[in-house]
């Protein structure tokens, strides 16, 4: 139960996208939902919709754990296609009844908001699907650092990253153990207005504090008995190393961005209209 | 009629996940009515999720097949539970780390308090429970619990489930990181507990000596499964068993081992200390006899020459 919370979305199945370096997958992230914004023709849509296939099928993840993170959002899509669909009024009208209009351009508008908003999550989650919480901080601290020059103190950054990152399944197993000791005891949290189920939250968060001030306690002694020092240089038990596979894997997402920025701004140019070329009458 | 009746439980973490675990395969347990039962296993084995089965904290995964009922009441029962769990006292590892009030007496008196007891009644409880575990009410009752020493901070945290005075009482190690002082006097009161509250007991330890000595019966788990289920000479004596389940034997069975490998003559089905040295006794004793009479024969041999 508490599994799902501990490591995050992370689902293991050690496949090559899993393997990628998490600098790379953070920077190929980005420009994956940079080209989203960049998309406007439905081939465009659709040739995102293959690359995101593509590499859930690389990362060999159950297309479920990819649509779970878009239900979190549902409500928001859901709610500015309605937005969209009824309160664009020019072009062509398709439907009218009383002061309710729907428009050819309403609908276009609708539908690609709704991919648009769909594919930036799927995307977006596909990188904490295949990156532990821990290579993550690390790909942040690592592409951070140039931000030393001007004095950000990017280490301890890093290191309060990963010290909250490592003890939130601690504190989430903790947190239920307690639920356990006080239900045991007759507490119930789950009656009563709001004000009655905040006070009968005390019981778990009081503990909850106290031990965890003085865990932190601990964990301060610990880290001094060991000499940490922030401010020195220091070295990296696992160094993470560029390979082949993160060269593959920016050449074909650099790829999939060209195409797209060829899409928006070249091929109508030069008259080529790939969207009515598939679609043809339908638009 | 048995206190805990469990038929059939089977429980799986992270269900359908890549994290999947099978923590309970087929569990057949009846616990009677007075009874003393220590479980065992190896960390991991499934202990904590069986307890927590008979509170209704972790619900059923097969309501079909599998049942858990204590003191006739299925732990199903929606309506029921509160009243299960207050029959059921349910004393976690390192229970003073749930301490929250800013008394002790207040703290104590969380659990009565929402059995929604009148006034008189919980104080009167909550001053019946700290004078059990053994903490002058005077003394201690307006005290903050976190400025207590460990054990006492224990104790205030055994008194809170207590003072529900429940008839199954469950304790999840209650002696972990206590010092030997702190141990036997948690142990003791724990057989105190079973005289004077609640009457059936179900502990938890990895200490097979405190095992030995205070359990009825002894079940020991591994992987989920029943491994064992017997007095403790039945499941100590089993050598191969012990071994299997990832079990310690105590120490006294350990002592007597070596000293049968060493030709001494004692039963090879002791397990307490208490035993042991009575057996020793015995043999000493027999040992001395026999070489008074040796020694008897060889001075009238003396004489007739």
């Amino acid at each position: 139960m508490f599994k799902d919370v501990a490591f995050g979305q992370y689902y293991p199945t050690n496949s090559p996208v899993h393997r990628l370096d998490a600098r790379v997958k953070l920077l190929l992230t980005l420009l994956y939902v940079a080209a989203i914004f960049f998309i406007k023709s439905y081939f465009g849509f659709m040739l995102t919709t293959a690359v995101l296939i593509i590499i859930v099928a690389l990362a060999r993840l159950p297309i479920m754990s990819v649509l779970k993170s878009v239900r979190g959002v549902l409500f928001i899509v859901v709610f500015t296609a309605i937005i969209n669909l009824f309160f664009i009024k020019d072009g062509e009208v398709l439907v009218q009844s009383g002061s309710l209009i729907i428009t050819k351009n309403g609908v276009h508008t609708t539908i690609k908001l709704v991919l648009r908003l769909v594919l930036l999550i799927s995307g977006a989650s596909l990188l904490a699907l295949t990156t532990t919480p821990v290579q993550l901080a690390d790909g942040l601290e690592s592409l951070m650092s140039p931000l030393k020059l001007i004095k950000v103190p990017v280490r301890d950054i890093a290191m309060i990253m990963s010290i909250a990152l490592r003890f939130i399944p601690t504190l989430f197993e903790e947190t239920n153990k307690i639920i356990a000791a006080q239900k045991a005891r007759g507490a119930c949290f789950d009656t009563g207005n709001i004000f009655a189920r905040i006070k009968a939250m005390l019981p778990v968060l009081i503990p909850l504090f106290i031990n965890s001030f003085r865990r932190a306690d601990e964990l301060a002694f610990a880290m001094d008995a060991r000499c940490y020092n922030a401010t020195d240089k220091r070295t990296r038990f696992k160094k993470a190393k560029l390979g082949w596979g993160d060269l593959i894997a920016f050449v074909f997402i650099a790829g999939y961005f060209t195409v797209i920025l060829l899409d928006r701004y070249y091929f109508r140019t030069v008259g080529i209209d790939i969207d009515s070329m598939i679609f043809g009458e339908l638009l | 009629m048995p206190a805990v009746e469990i038929k059939n439980l089977n429980f799986i973490y992270s269900k359908k996940t890549p994290f999947e675990k099978r923590a309970l395969q087929d569990i057949n347990l009846t616990v009677e009515e007075g009874e003393f039962l220590g479980l065992v296993g190896a960390t991991g084995s499934g202990k904590s999720t069986l307890i927590q089965h008979l509170n209704g904290l972790i619900k059923l995964q097969d309501k079909k097949r599998s049942s858990v009922v204590v003191n006739g009441m299925s732990a199903t029962d929606k309506k029921s539970l509160k009243k299960l769990r207050f029959e059921v006292g349910m004393v976690f590892q390192y229970p003073e780390y749930q301490l929250f009030e800013d008394t002790v007496a207040k703290d104590v008196a969380f659990g009565p308090k929402n059995m929604k007891l009148d006034k008189d009644e919980i104080d009167a409880r909550v001053r019946r429970a700290l004078e059990v575990v053994g903490l002058e009410y005077d003394k201690f009752a307006e005290r903050s619990p976190f400025d207590l020493s460990g054990g006492e901070k224990r104790r205030v945290a055994i008194a809170g489930v207590i003072a529900m005075q429940p008839k199954v009482l469950v304790l999840d190690e209650p002696v972990a990181g206590l010092d030997p002082v702190g141990r036997e006097d948690i142990l003791s009161l724990v057989k105190k507990l079973q005289k004077e509250v609640s009457p059936t007991i179900i502990m938890v330890s990895h200490n097979m000596d405190d095992m030995a000595r205070l359990a009825d019966r002894i079940v020991a788990l591994k992987d989920g499964c029943i491994v064992a289920n017997g007095t403790p000479k039945e499941v100590f004596c089993d050598r191969k068993l012990i071994e299997d389940a990832g079990l310690d034997l105590p120490a006294a069975t350990r002592i007597a081992d070596k000293l049968i490998a060493r030709g001494v003559e004692i039963p090879s089905d002791i397990v307490t200390m208490d035993a042991l040295s009575a057996e020793l006794g015995k043999a000493l004793r027999s040992r001395i006899t026999v070489a008074a009479k040796a020694n008897d024969g060889v001075s009238e041999e003396d004489e007739n020459v």
